[in-house]
């Protein structure tokens, strides 16, 4: 037993030295050849993005051609110096660096959104959306049928499409996902701005679940879509909870005088969340009438209510800032006079800075 | 050789040789796993735009909770680089946990603070808080002042007075990169029911080149324990702790960087106060947690988010440091042995806990005795000379592969090491760290287990240089 032992101790000690010597010289010559590769794609960066920026200078589509033409052979460096570019430039330039892609790499990345290898796809997605996702609709539209990751980089890539018909089909994924991925589309919906009013609106009139119902009213808040703002009301006063919180907080995004007393009826909410929402909006109003609902709110129990309620008086200037000087000096409830000294000094912090 | 002793020795070498081989096997493996991880992270990760993470509205704000215990060499610098991060909205909640030397002080004359009368909500119980202090430079930074609690109150602290719904806990003394909070982020975009915790890869700042509080040139320390450490680190962070996370059973997100969901942070009562081992006892909780109620989560890990921090170069505090950790070790793993073994919490109950337990916490314990044993049977004159050698260059070996697959994995992912110098010290000392150094710190490790018998709980004194004086200023 002893034997076999050490002759299995010896077979593995140099197995594992040769391997290590053959990972340890891997590693160098690697590292060497990677060197290498750097130091040359350091220097035709720098070739390429001398061109580029001439093509950006001219304006004009014949430079960005003449730019593709030149440097499609080198397709690593045009793609990291269009990114980078992409980065900061927009408008007129940006049309110059479409071209530039269009003419020396879609054909490649077109080709990749076919890829069996997930990355790829990925890869090609991010790029045709940075660059030139509207001639690619129906390719990237397939691609929402693709794993998550894919799926939600091509949704991303056709909100950048100025047409309806691709925002329409990313409302026609969300509303089909039975259980959609909320922050994803969300950004993803985000992005697209102004133009998804009418996908909202007709995304609204489905009753969708509440949980998509959730994303379409924060969208009417964030964006902001006042002309839906007439349909908040509505589901200010719906079963769920998160319908009401979402609801009260676009309302307050929204700032709209009318919904006042809606925003009121939000205050006296039997949860909590609704109530710290509600008066957040009724601060940002600045409408002195919501002063003694305010005033009720520093004095909840609920940590959140107390510190919205004291924000909303701060909005409401003198009048409110007289009321919080009040309740600071009280002395039935230590916490809402902490709140309102807490409140009165940002104010003084505001004054000295 | 009586009958008895040589069973003894027989026993002895086959259970030292089995433990060798699992636990080496094992390290394997997850530097297997943690090369898919690294080329999958890196793939799914190109033309990722930071700026699109900016500007997101979803993207949550993060509250960065720093405690601080006599950290006054290295405060002024770490709070600059935190309040240099890029990242929407966040906030630096500094906790003064009761130091006694002039750490408050040299933030209150820095960042002219002054007394305010902020209240908080107090979810967590926490030794008392004297002050709560407000920056009129820069609006983002808060100190709380309290009464000396450890590291788990002062973090417990920090959640009560942090205002924002993701939390980033690290160490004072750490230095994060301009663009971490942005890229350890994109979990909880891309996942945000799932993710719970997210920690990101610790690299040490000895021999780098700091200015500004940001590392401006990557070196390797002039330490050899320095050095030593740095194989160690790139061995537990990219291999170990990446390949965890491709089988979702993280165990750890080291203290000095990790983001996690402030609701479940609050949900498990925070960080727990009577450990050492404060944070891999907080994802271990936090699994717990997640897995009794049958919640789907992920705790992740990733390698780019990088935080600078500073190793001990001198034996003492290396020693104190590598007590307390195992001390910490052992008291997380204890508390939550229910899980050992136990099908309802999946990969983490059947793996991770078990690889844990056997080879992390038992692991020293089985090694030290082996070399106790070895010398004893040495000075008897019962050792097989030949097999013993051999044995000897078997280990150095597969130490040595080990640590060069950590340095391939480096060199796969983000070759921070810029000089072929550089790679060819990593190897040596990760070939040298096999001849005292690993024995060393066996036995401290094996140590911990007298002291947490003798019931010993402090944290042992960290000393530092500071950043500023290390390297050279560019």
């Amino acid at each position: 037993m002893g034997d076999v032992l050490s002759v299995l101790v010896t077979y593995i000690l140099l197995f594992l030295l040769l391997f290590s010597t053959a990972l340890f010289l891997l590693i160098l010559l690697r590292r060497l050849v990677i060197q290498h590769r750097e130091a040359v794609f350091r220097i035709r960066y720098l070739e390429v993005e001398q061109d580029v920026l001439q093509a950006i200078a001219a304006g004009d589509i014949s430079s960005a051609v003449e730019t593709a033409l030149k440097h499609r052979r080198r397709p690593d460096v045009l793609t990291q110096v269009l990114v980078n570019f992409a980065e900061m430039i927009s408008g007129r330039g940006r049309e110059v660096l479409r071209t530039i892609f269009d003419h020396a790499l879609k054909g490649r990345f077109l080709k990749d959104l076919r890829s069996p290898f997930v990355a790829r796809r990925l890869r090609a997605t991010r790029l045709i959306g940075l660059f030139s996702a509207s001639s690619e609709r129906a390719l990237l539209v397939d691609l929402l049928r693709d794993k998550p990751i894919v799926r939600l980089a091509a949704a991303a890539a056709l909100t950048h499409v100025p047409d309806k018909e691709s925002l329409a089909l990313v409302f026609e994924v969300f509303e089909r996902d039975a259980s959609p991925d909320i922050h994803a589309f969300t950004n993803i919906i985000f992005g697209a701005g102004q133009r998804i009013e009418p996908f909202v609106r007709e995304a609204l009139a489905k009753a969708p679940s509440p949980e998509k119902l959730g994303l379409l009213i924060d969208l009417i808040g964030a964006i902001p879509l006042r002309p839906l703002s007439s349909l908040l009301p509505e589901f200010a006063r719906h079963t769920e909870k998160e319908v009401r919180i979402r609801s009260a907080k676009a309302l307050a995004a929204l700032r709209s005088p009318d919904s006042f007393d809606i925003l009121i009826e939000l205050a006296a909410d039997k949860e909590w969340e609704v109530q710290a929402q509600a008066l957040r909006g009724l601060g940002r109003l600045r409408n002195p009438e919501a002063l003694e609902v305010l005033s009720k709110g520093l004095f909840s129990p609920a940590w959140h209510v107390r510190w919205n309620a004291r924000e909303g008086l701060l909005e409401l200037g003198p009048e409110g800032v007289r009321r919080l000087r009040e309740v600071a000096e009280q002395k039935e409830d230590r916490f809402a006079a902490d709140m309102a000294r807490m409140a009165l000094e940002t104010l003084s912090d505001k004054q000295v800075n | 050789m009586s009958g008895a002793l040589l069973f003894v020795f027989q026993a002895v070498m086959y259970t030292v040789l089995i433990f060798f081989f699992l636990v080496n096997s094992f390290y394997l493996l997850f530097l297997v796993l943690s090369l898919a991880g690294i080329i999958r992270f890196r793939r799914l990760s190109r033309y990722v735009q930071l700026k699109d993470i900016f500007s997101n509205p979803m993207t949550k704000p993060i509250s960065i909770i720093a405690p601080a215990f006599n950290e006054e060499a290295n405060i002024l610098e770490s709070v600059r680089s935190l309040l240099a991060l890029e990242y929407p909205l966040f906030e630096v909640v500094v906790v003064n946990d009761g130091s006694t030397d002039a750490t408050l002080e040299t933030l209150i004359r820095a960042f002219d603070l002054k007394l305010t009368q902020r209240v908080f909500r107090k979810s967590i119980d926490t030794a008392p808080v004297r002050g709560i202090y407000a920056s009129n430079k820069d609006r983002k930074l808060v100190v709380v002042d309290k009464i000396n609690g450890k590291k788990a109150d002062a973090l417990n602290a920090g959640l009560n007075v942090a205002r924002y719904p993701l939390f980033c806990a690290i160490d004072a003394d750490s230095l994060i990169e301009r663009d971490a909070l942005l890229k350890v982020v994109r979990p909880f975009l891309d996942d945000p029911e799932r993710t719970v915790g997210v920690g990101g890869i610790i690299r040490l700042s000895n021999g780098c080149t700091i200015h500004g509080g940001r590392v401006v040139r990557v070196g390797l320390p002039r330490s050899a324990l320095a050095r030593f450490q740095v194989v160690e680190y790139l061995r537990a962070f990219l291999g170990g702790r990446m390949g965890m996370s491709v089988l979702n059973c993280l165990l750890i997100i080291s203290g000095a960087f990790g983001v996690f969901r402030k609701d479940i942070a609050l949900e498990i009562g925070g960080y727990r106060r009577d450990t050492v081992g404060e944070d891999m006892d907080f994802v271990v909780r936090l699994r717990r947690h997640c897995q009794e109620r049958r919640r789907p989560f992920r705790i992740s890990f990733i390698p780019d988010p990088i935080c600078w921090t500073e190793a001990p170069e001198n034996l003492r505090v290396l020693a104190r440091q590598r007590n307390r950790w195992h001390r910490g070790l052992v008291e997380s793993l204890t508390f939550n042995l229910k899980m050992l073994f136990n099908p309802r919490y999946g990969v983490t109950g059947l793996l991770a806990m078990p690889f844990y337990v056997v080879f992390e916490m038992l692991g020293p314990l089985i090694e030290f005795s082996g070399y106790i044993l070895f010398a004893a049977f040495l000075v008897t004159g019962n050792v097989d000379h030949p097999f013993a050698v051999r044995f000897f260059l078997l280990a150095l070996a597969y130490g040595t592969l080990l640590s060069l697959a950590a340095v391939m994995l480096e060199e796969l992912s983000f070759r921070r090491y810029p000089r072929i110098s550089d790679i060819l010290v990593i190897v040596a000392f990760g070939i040298l760290e096999n001849f005292l150094y690993r024995q060393f710190l066996a036995a401290v490790r094996a140590k911990a287990f007298v002291d947490l018998l003798r019931g010993r709980r402090e944290w042992g004194r960290m000393e530092r240089k500071g950043f500023a004086m290390k390297g050279d200023k560019p």
